[in-house]
């Protein structure tokens, strides 16, 4: 009860970190023209090659992952500017709903960049949704959203206790989202083993299933891709609230921690 | 009743990888007793810091134990937890993009203030502590001295026991100061126990009951600030108003360790080691025919020099 009470008052600290990032007119004009600038030219690419699948696949691919992976990560490192991580470590309630709550709001940002990709992008390039599809890339981009951040969660973890990491870390996940999910490269192209790796990240499920459903595929492929993505991010918010208090307490060992 | 408790603490650090290990605090043992307000002084690196995060569970001794309320810090995390409140110096610590009451109302579900009491008692806090007005602005406004009362109530909001407060008038204008000083001792009378760092000595001995003096992780010596000045009264101190000429023959005595202009025009102080060189001082003081002379007990900052050197006062 007193975990979700935290998490909703920690989701007020996170959209309060939004308002400093941006208002309704900074968002659409400079945040989203920068996404949609990034997704059209990967989708200009692929009309200059002249093979309108690839299009297509660049297409799906950019507007799915739009913004994916940067922010929330960020997140995690501010608690160690705001000098607030060790006022919370020392609090007797869980590190893990103050993070959550804090890095959730990121989930709304993702859902809405995606979104508003996928509309200007295939209004733009001439594409029409099936009605089914219209209802399944919603759930699609939600579903990777969510295990997206899930991973972010874990990754922030690390980076409260190694604030250091966090320019790395937002790099790798970006690009290893952008190459091994599908996004711009066919998980096909990629050895068994990296295929494998790539099976653990945010987006290539929920990627197949959207792609599926745009090819008209049938409704178990879709079902099965989504399942998988949900195992995905299962998988990362356990291992995520499993470990996000142990790390932070590794630092009580090494000392790591600082007073302010 | 004993508040806070270390029995020969100790915690070692490698600085770099591989290099001979550091001691941060080096068999430090102490006893707060309950309602006391106690004063932790020493130079940078001195160990305060290290003592007041063993304190507050975030950080784990290598050698040693401490206790607060009788309870483990390493051990008893949850117990402990509830039981303290911290009170940071600076900006740090708050998030600026809160109010004072979003900032409060969220410590509060950190704390695990029931859900009824959360609304009344942040309003008491914020009233206690003279923030009502500005209770709603984003804490990115607020003066440093409003910054340092929010933070007093962020570590009142679980109305914890125990307080370790760190430096917490850093870079406050003295009147804020003095207002600080008074919530402070406001709390003692509630019988609350205060763990403070300072750098400020008149901060100590405006408020503290007893202080601790801290050098390279070593406990120099705990004492009420008076009986720390009566510690050194061999380190008498003489005023007097004389010649340049005078004060240099001053100090030229054996047993003479300083003497120093004061901020009034041809009068210096002669700190002295001990009762032969005071007698030296004032027979030489009454053969060059001065007759502006006054002895006084040293002040904790002179007391607090004379046992931990030049290093620097800053905690």
């Amino acid at each position: 009860m007193n975990h979700w009470r935290v998490f909703r008052v920690a989701l007020l600290v996170g959209a309060r970190d939004f308002r400093m990032f941006w208002n309704w007119r900074t968002w659409a004009f400079g945040w989203m023209a920068r996404i949609l600038t990034s997704a059209a030219s990967w989708v200009l690419v692929g009309k200059l090659v002249g093979d309108p699948g690839r299009l297509d696949y660049l297409l799906v691919g950019n507007a799915s992952v739009a913004g994916v992976g940067t922010f929330a990560v960020a997140a995690a490192a501010w608690e160690r500017w705001d000098g607030t991580y060790s006022l919370l470590l020392a609090a007797p309630n869980s590190m893990a709903p103050a993070m959550m709550g804090r890095m959730a709001i990121w989930i709304f940002h993702w859902v809405a960049s995606s979104l508003c990709t996928f509309g200007v992008l295939l209004t733009v390039f001439g594409w029409h949704l099936s009605s089914a599809a219209l209802l399944v890339v919603p759930l699609g981009v939600t579903l990777l959203a969510l295990s997206a951040y899930a991973l972010s969660l874990f990754l922030g973890a690390w980076i409260g206790l190694i604030p250091a990491l966090r320019n790395i870390v937002i790099n790798v996940l970006t690009s290893a989202i952008l190459v091994l999910s599908g996004a711009t490269v066919p998980l096909s192209f990629w050895p068994r083993w990296v295929q494998l790796i790539a099976g653990t990240l945010p987006a290539t499920h929920a990627l197949a299933g959207i792609r599926s459903a745009l090819a008209g595929g049938s409704a178990l492929l879709i079902a099965r891709a989504f399942a998988l993505e949900l195992a995905v991010c299962l998988g990362w918010l356990v291992l995520a609230l499993l470990t996000i208090d142990r790390i932070a307490e590794a630092g009580r060992a090494n000392g790591s921690i600082h007073l302010s | 009743m004993i508040a806070v408790e270390a029995v020969s603490l100790g915690r070692s650090y490698e600085a770099r990888r591989r290099s001979k290990p550091v001691r941060a605090l080096d068999d430090f043992s102490i006893q707060i007793q309950k309602g006391e307000i106690h004063g932790l002084l020493g130079p940078n690196g001195a160990g305060k810091t290290t003592f007041i995060k063993i304190l507050s569970t975030l950080l784990l001794p290598t050698d040693g134990s401490a206790f607060v309320l009788g309870r483990d810090v390493t051990r008893e995390l949850r117990f402990v937890r509830t039981s303290i409140g911290i009170v940071l110096g600076g900006d740090k610590g708050l998030h600026s993009q809160l109010s004072a009451r979003e900032t409060l109302v969220y410590w509060s579900a950190l704390y695990g203030v029931p859900n009824h009491e959360t609304k009344s008692r942040v309003a008491a806090l914020l009233d206690r502590v003279g923030l009502t007005e500005r209770a709603d602005a984003w804490v990115e406004t607020y003066s440093r001295g409003m910054k340092q009362r929010l933070h007093l109530a962020r570590g009142l909001i679980a109305n914890a026991p125990v307080l370790f407060l760190d430096e917490p008038t850093l870079g406050m204008d003295p009147l804020a100061a003095l207002d600080f000083r008074k919530l402070v001792a406001n709390l003692r009378d509630e019988g609350r126990t205060i763990l403070l760092t300072t750098h400020d000595m008149a901060e100590a001995e405006a408020v503290c009951d007893r202080v601790s003096l801290i050098d390279h992780g070593k406990l120099i010596a705990v004492e009420t600030p008076a009986t720390l000045g009566r510690l050194l009264s061999q380190f008498e101190r003489v005023d007097f108003g004389a010649t340049s000429a005078v004060a240099e023959t001053v100090r030229s005595i054996v047993g003479v360790t300083r003497v120093s202009p004061l901020a009034q025009a041809d009068n210096f102080r002669a700190e002295v080691g001990d009762r032969p060189a005071l007698r030296a001082v004032l027979a030489c003081l009454v053969s060059a025919g001065v007759t502006s002379v006054r002895t006084s007990p040293p002040s904790l900052e002179e007391v607090y020099i004379h046992l931990i050197g030049d290093r620097g006062l800053n905690v």
